[in-house]
């Protein structure tokens, strides 16, 4: 039996998580999408903007697909409960794989057909333009949707997914690190990571003399000179999916690991 | 065959287990007993590798359980005290479960399944403890493992369940299986083991098989107990005692009263 991965095992598990899992998180969709609801019955009381009610959608659809590692996979590393999970006769690197691909590619999918779908009701039950959504996301569903989040950078489609998967493992990795509150634990780590790398980048400029920085200000000025502003844009977009990439390799290696090793 | 050499376990600063050397042969059922907190819960995460060993090594078929390959984990199947199941039916999770395990037998689960009177269309979570339990075993039972860890099985057993439980145990166990049960309700168990270990803090009390046992101790109830015996409880049937077996007569072990006597020698 090989040890390390095997395709027949590896399906099993996926059409397993798939099954077991899924359904479970399908039930938040059903509050998700009753949100959408909620929504549309404010656009009809408060004479809301179209706009507006297109913005929640978005940000259900954006926190419905980061979350739910948190939701899908919690029981993994708990003490009472997770044993079930470690002792699935599947190799790590076939669980990690079966995670990741329910985080990037199932729940994305299974959300979009949710959030279609109660948006479509919502359109058969009243024809004054809720369907936006409909057609606004059918075309492009991961433009569309975190336009919310990027729109100030007009980021191409590529560097957005890399983006959202990169927070996906992200969470993914969180959720195997906590083992209780997890969501709020995650959320107070950035807080400290971003309040420590501030406080340090402060401390850092204020030890660093002056005409460094007006050195590092008058070479980025000659490199904006010299190159045309997409040559500046596809710099910055190959730098960032490299960071993303970078991001996701260590949230993925960190997944394992705790998959591999926690303790019951 | 499970090998236990010098393993040592220890939550933080509380050290549970302490150098112990053991080993679990094929086609024999254990009674792990010991009072609450010695560590047979920690021994069956530490057989499954659901936890790290930190000193010593526990070698099961040439393969090490914190590895938790695959392979090892198609063979072994745990059972815990306190099974919550997910929010599914019996026979989805049965479903999903045994297509790890190559030896399954769905047709032995179904009987199991009806033996114990339960539906395998119900949700774990619509289910009593004592139904929860009767389904898990069910299941484990059907899955025809080579090593079986069951942490109190009859915990939360109505009578009628928990002789229908030694009585599917029996049947269930073959040359290749090694069954493992942790409890503290010994008079469940009673007859069905064939190896008794009695653990303590850090230390194992008693390693021994029945018959060893039964040679090396006599176990008798009577009104008056005997001038050599070893230990002495008041019982309702009289004064039961254990005393060193010079005949080489054979009697019942009351697993009970040993455990109370190899606690009191401590």
């Amino acid at each position: 039996m090989n040890d390390i991965f095997d395709f027949g095992r590896f399906g099993k598990l996926f059409v397993y998580e798939c099954r077991n899992y899924l359904p479970r998180y399908m039930k938040g969709l059903v509050v998700f999408s009753s949100v959408l609801f909620a929504a549309w019955m404010l656009t009809i009381a408060l004479d809301f903007p179209l706009r507006d009610r297109t913005d929640i959608i978005s940000v259900l659809y954006t926190l419905a697909i980061f979350l739910s590692p948190y939701f899908i996979y919690k029981d993994m590393n708990n003490r009472k409960r997770g044993y079930s999970y470690a002792m699935i006769p599947a190799s790590t690197l076939e669980k990690l794989l079966s995670m990741t691909l329910v985080s990037i590619f199932v729940v994305p999918l299974a959300v979009y057909v949710s959030l279609t779908l109660a948006d479509a009701v919502l359109y058969a039950l009243s024809s004054i333009g809720i369907g936006e959504f409909l057609q606004f996301y059918f075309y492009n569903p991961f433009e569309s949707s975190f336009e919310f989040v990027f729109h100030e950078y007009d980021a191409p489609v590529g560097s957005i997914a890399i983006a959202s998967v990169s927070s996906i493992t992200v969470a993914m990795m969180f959720n195997s690190i906590f083992r209780k509150n997890k969501i709020i634990k995650t959320v107070l780590f950035n807080m400290a990571l971003g309040f420590l790398s501030t406080f340090v980048m402060i401390i850092f400029v204020q030890c660093t003399d002056q005409e460094f920085w007006m050195e590092i200000g008058n070479s980025i000025e000659r490199f904006f000179n010299a190159h045309t502003p997409d040559e500046v844009m596809a710099l910055y977009n190959c730098l960032t999916t490299l960071y993303y990439m970078a991001i996701i390799a260590v949230a993925l290696v960190i997944t394992y690991f705790r998959i591999k090793k926690v303790n019951y | 065959m499970i090998e236990v050499k010098n393993l040592s376990f220890s939550y933080s600063k509380d050290k549970v287990l302490d150098d112990i050397s053991t080993t679990f042969e094929q086609g024999r059922i254990y009674g792990l007993l010991g009072a609450n907190g010695v560590g047979k819960s920690t021994m069956f995460k530490l057989l499954c590798g659901l936890l790290t060993t930190k000193q010593g090594t526990i070698d099961i078929d040439g393969c090490s359980p914190a590895g938790r390959k695959p392979s090892f984990l198609s063979k072994i199947y745990y059972v815990p005290e306190d099974f919550e199941g997910p929010d599914m039916t019996i026979r989805n999770y049965a479903a999903g479960v045994s297509q790890f395990y190559p030896n399954y037998d769905s047709i032995l689960f179904a009987r199991l399944l009806s033996e114990f009177e339960i539906d395998a269309d119900r949700k774990f979570t619509s289910l009593s403890l004592g139904q929860r339990k009767r389904a898990i075993l069910a299941l484990a039972l059907s899955l025809k493992t080579d090593y079986l860890f069951l942490d109190e099985p009859t915990n939360g057993l109505d009578i009628p369940s928990k002789a229908e439980f030694r009585k599917m145990v029996a049947a269930a166990m073959d040359d290749n299986r090694t069954i493992i049960i942790s409890t503290h309700q010994v008079r469940d168990v009673e007859n069905l083991l064939d190896h008794i270990m009695i653990l303590d803090k850090q230390a194992v009390l008693l390693d021994k098989s029945v018959s060893e046992i039964q040679s090396e101790y006599l176990f008798d109830i009577s009104v008056n107990a005997p001038a050599d015996a070893l230990y002495v409880e008041p019982g309702l049937g009289g004064c039961c005692s254990i005393s060193k077996n010079n005949t080489g007569e054979e009697s019942r072990i009351n697993i009970e009263l040993l455990f109370n006597y190899i606690n009191s020698k401590k």
